[in-house]
């Protein structure tokens, strides 16, 4: 009946097949024992099998790591816990934290487990996707209701600081995304799909909202594009009475003439920003176009709001630019969108620029009919300002891309083709933006022969001179970064005629900023600052969320799509969007 | 503004039990999510009475640190002491005199007897069974006296040294023990109806904080938690001691709730009564001799010994490197393997169920610290 004591040897490699075996026998995990022998640890694992004991013995060098055994005996966790609190040896794959590691165990395979349930937190934490939203849209909260199947919950979450969720849910750029944890592994949370999502769920049509009394104040808002909108649709719901002008005969801006159709549909566009005006009463003027700030003023209005947007294309600044077969990418988006027509392009068509102007315009020219188009690009891939998806996007469609090469002239050609002389770059030392500069390579000049050239080189702001504000050297209005006044009082300005060519979440925050600014300037109180609402956040329970792939939305088939000019992107289905929406770390919980 | 008011969200509370806490004067925190009046998830946090024995084990003459490992457990003194040198003997290949043996196996159930006599009546008091308590109690002061008298001290007797044993029990010392014994048998089975049939003790513990016995093996449970899952684990079976002469046989309950092990325990202090009984009739009846031997070198080599504690399963781990110095002495004691079975069973009970429930396994939180851990944060 003595016990008998069997000692086997072990190296940190073949430990854990080891202790697979004695796993085998069923043998039962009595505990770990460590001993600093100077150039390495001892560690003996000592386990019973029928009154026997096996012990287990491995040499660690010090500095190594040796496997944790807590996957095959969970409950080694304080044994190995205690060691490393004694010898400082750490062991890959341990918890460190005892607390919660160990949950209700009758059932489940691996007792291994952090907490889960709900734990009150002090206050939210502050998550990457909110910190990095220029509008500050409480994501993780419109994310984790969207997982509980709660749209109506997360669509109003959003329309707190962001009054069009189903354009930004099409068209945002969503620098959320770049900020997920998931990201990390390249698999970030479709928090823009999401959102798209729960603005088609739940429906475009007017709401119910509160407005406040009203003020008796007007507002004149000059330009709908997104900041524009917003500003209006903000200062509405404050007790203001509002009016927009635009140029154009429809709303939009830039999102109306320079987003193409696949990507934004116009009949949802349209619709999204009628319910915003008609929830906050907002007089809409098409047709107008403002020249001189003064006529509004004489009609009667307390402040202005400037959002005038950056409409011109830039120009390339070599030889030969003005022919007739080089166009800009906003003037054929323009004829697109505008005047619903399908311009010539030509069976070859050579676009200018790497950002996503140029995906645009190498879609379009696809959608238009043009066989070959090819993105010319001054620097590389890496380098490129587009997004990636968009770009991926374009490449799935059949657009090919030349890297490193900037166009030097234009060679006069025949009426309908154009010869353009392009020369090779190499990147250089990095400039003020942080990114290589290119160098030409003297003496690689090279001609390309194409049917039209598009140019996709980004925008500037050309403000009319009779609004007598003060510019800054590249046009744009300058105004007081905080309240966004302008030199002249009671004139505010947002959107890209302040920022420059930027993007509609980002007009969408100005004009958010400028809607708070303006209620202040008029008498209000402004609008609350945007923060992380308390509420309990369920802790997520990692290794479950990990586990989850990323779901993908629909798109149409490239076949399909670049034969017209349908929605590409489609929406989720209601499992998919919560399955993806459930895939949220929850690192707004706060420990 | 529009806004949204969410629907009333379920709320979890996080409650902290200990490390101050009236049940355990011991400290040890575990921290428990409740849904309501439900635990849904619990934490441990152990660390807050680390005393660093077994370093202080490596700076001592190996025959002196007998004294430092009685001082691991107070109430279970004598099997710590024993433990330690019966790693020791065995690095040093010392036969014990049988004397010794016997002399062994009465100090140890004596240990038990105050362990458990102790527990019922906390037991009773962690359900607020308070007049129970006492009663435990006042029949636990016999075993007190008889420690006094034995051994000289009534809690830390040190009367176990490498190599057998420093004090005899004989003539009238063993004939009063033998009295006593039978009439703690006799107190103790007037007590056995209130366990038996107590309705409002069988309430509090019927049922409660249930581990199955495939659990119970596969998170290492040991002693009386073990037992009371049915699994029929007692480091007595292989006859350490005299143990195998005198015939032992564990008790073994498979309702796996706070109830069994409450039996399993009740009926180890009769058992116990029966084995310090019987060890002392053959004491008699064995003529006298030496109750020591004399280790004749250092001890070199490495060595394990596991001894049946009250709670469990003791276990020891000694290695000498020929010096009266010892290289290593690893203490795991049966509290520390129980805590991974007790976060197991807490899930799903009520806050009122708690105190019973981590009572249930006989927490000895200052025999467990090896470790000091602080929570990140």
């Amino acid at each position: 009946m003595k016990a008998k004591v069997v000692l086997d040897v072990a190296d940190k490699a073949t430990l854990i097949p080891k202790i697979y075996e004695i796993a085998a026998l069923n043998a039962r995990f009595i505990t770990i024992t460590c001993s600093d022998l100077g150039e390495f640890f001892e560690l003996v694992y000592f386990f019973e099998k029928d009154s026997d004991i096996i012990g287990v013995r491995a040499r660690i060098k010090k500095g190594e790591s040796p496997p944790s055994i807590t996957s095959i005996y969970p409950c080694a966790f304080l044994a190995e816990n205690e060691i490393k609190d004694m010898f400082k040896l750490d062991f890959a794959g341990l918890n460190p934290d005892v607390g919660g590691v160990l949950l209700r165990t009758s059932e489940t395979e691996t007792l291994l487990k952090p907490t889960t349930g709900i734990q009150p937190p002090l206050f939210r934490a502050t998550a990457k996707c909110f910190e990095n939203c220029p509008a500050k849209v409480d994501v993780p909260r419109y994310v984790r209701y969207i997982s509980e199947g709660k749209f109506k919950e997360a669509l109003e979450t959003i329309l707190e600081t962001n009054p069009l969720p189903a354009i930004c849910g099409r068209v945002c750029f969503a620098p959320c995304e770049e900020a997920c944890r998931q990201a990390k592994k390249e698999e970030p949370i479709s928090i823009r799909a999401l959102k798209r999502f729960v603005a088609d769920i739940v429906g475009i049509s007017p709401r119910e909202v509160t407005r406040n009394k009203p003020t008796g104040k007007r507002v004149a808002v000059v330009g709908a594009g997104p900041a524009g909108i917003t500003a209006a649709y903000y200062l509405g719901l404050l007790g203001h009475s509002v009016t927009v002008f635009d140029e154009l005969p429809k709303p939009g801006g830039m999102m109306f003439v320079g987003i193409p159709k696949y990507r934004l549909p116009k009949d949802v566009m349209w619709a999204e920003i009628e319910a915003r005006f008609k929830e906050a009463n907002v007089e809409f003027r098409p047709n107008v176009r403002v020249e001189d700030l003064d006529d509004v003023f004489n009609q009667g209005f307390d402040a202005i709001f400037v959002a005038t947007g950056a409409h011109k294309g830039a120009k390339l600044g070599i030889e030969g630019e003005d022919h007739p077969r080089v166009m800009d990418v906003l003037d054929l988006l323009r004829e697109v969108n505008l005047h619903n027509k399908h311009p010539r392009v030509g069976d070859k068509v050579l676009v200018i620029g790497g950002g996503n102007s140029a995906m645009d315009a190498a879609r379009v020219s696809l959608r238009l009919g043009a066989r070959e188009v090819w993105v010319y690009y001054r620097r590389t891939r890496k380098e490129m300002p587009a997004t990636p998806s968009e770009v991926k996007a374009a490449e799935a469609e059949g657009v090919k891309f030349e890297f490193l090469v900037a166009p030097s002239r234009i060679v006069d050609g025949r009426e309908d083709k154009v010869r353009i002389e392009f020369i090779r770059m190499r990147l250089g030392a990095p400039d003020a933006s942080g990114r290589a500069h290119p160098e030409p390579i003297p003496g690689s000049e090279f001609i390309v022969e194409a049917d039209t050239v598009i140019k996709a080189i980004g925008q500037v702001v050309v403000v009319p001179q009779g609004f007598k504000l003060n510019l800054d050297k590249r046009g744009r209005i300058i105004t007081n970064p905080d309240t966004l006044e302008t030199s002249r009082p009671s004139v505010f300005a947002g959107g890209d005629a302040v920022l420059g060519p930027s993007s509609v979440i980002e007009s969408i925050a100005t004009g958010r900023k400028a809607a708070s600014a303006i209620d202040k300037y008029l008498g209000g109180s402004g609008l609350p600052e945007p923060t992380l609402k308390l509420e309990y956040v369920p802790k997520a329970i990692p290794e479950v969320v990990l586990e989850m792939k990323k779901i993908h939305p629909p798109e149409l088939p490239v076949e399909s799509r670049i034969k017209s000019f349908d929605e590409v992107e489609l929406c989720y289905s209601k499992e998919d969007a919560i399955k993806e929406a459930s895939r949220c770390w929850r690192c707004d919980w706060y420990e | 503004m529009s806004s949204s008011t969410g629907q009333s969200q379920r709320k979890y509370t996080v409650l902290p039990f200990g490390p101050q806490h009236p049940v355990l004067p011991e400290p040890i925190q575990l921290r428990f999510t409740c849904d309501e009046e439900k635990v849904i998830d619990v934490g441990v946090n152990i660390g807050y009475v680390h005393r660093g024995i077994e370093r202080a084990c490596e700076l001592n003459d190996y025959r002196r640190n007998v004294y430092l490992c009685e001082r691991v457990c107070g109430i279970c003194n004598f099997m710590h002491a024993l433990c330690y040198c019966r790693a020791v003997e065995e690095i040093l290949d010392l036969k014990v005199p049988d004397r010794a043996r016997y002399l062994r196996v009465i100090w140890a159930e004596l240990n038990r007897l105050e362990s458990h006599l102790l527990w019922l009546g906390l037991f009773a008091d962690a359900m607020g069974f308070e007049s129970l308590f006492m009663q435990f109690w006042r029949e636990r002061e016999l075993v007190m006296d008889m420690q006094e008298k034995t051994g000289g001290n009534r809690v830390i007797i040190s009367t176990c040294v490498v190599g057998g044993v420093r004090r005899d029990i004989k003539g009238t010392l063993a004939d009063e023990m033998e009295q006593s014994m039978i009439k703690l048998r006799e107190k103790v089975k007037k007590l056995e109806p209130v366990i038996l049939k107590d309705p409002s003790f069988k309430a509090r513990a019927v049922g409660k904080g249930y581990l199955s016995k495939d659990l119970a093996i596969k998170l290492g449970a040991v002693g009386p938690t073990a037992r009371g899952s049915g699994v029929e684990k007692d480091v007595r079976m292989t006859g350490y001691e005299a143990y195998g002469e005198l015939g032992f046989e564990p008790v073994v309950e498979k309702d796996g709730d706070c109830y069994a092990r409450a039996l399993v325990r009740f009926y180890e202090v009769l058992q116990s009564i029966d084995l310090i009984l019987k060890a002392l009739k053959v004491l008699k009846s064995m003529p006298d001799g030496p109750i020591k031997v004399k280790p004749e070198r250092w001890p070199e080599g490495e060595a394990i010994a596991r001894v049946e504690q009250p709670r469990g399963e003791l276990f020891y781990y000694v290695k000498g490197n020929g010096t009266p110095y010892l290289e290593r002495v690893k203490i795991r004691t049966p509290t520390l393997a129980n805590i991974p079975p007790l976060l197991a069973m807490l899930p799903g009970c009520e806050i009122a169920d708690i105190p019973v429930i981590v009572m249930s396994i006989d927490p000895c939180i200052a025999c467990t610290e090896r470790i000091e851990y602080v929570r990140r944060g």
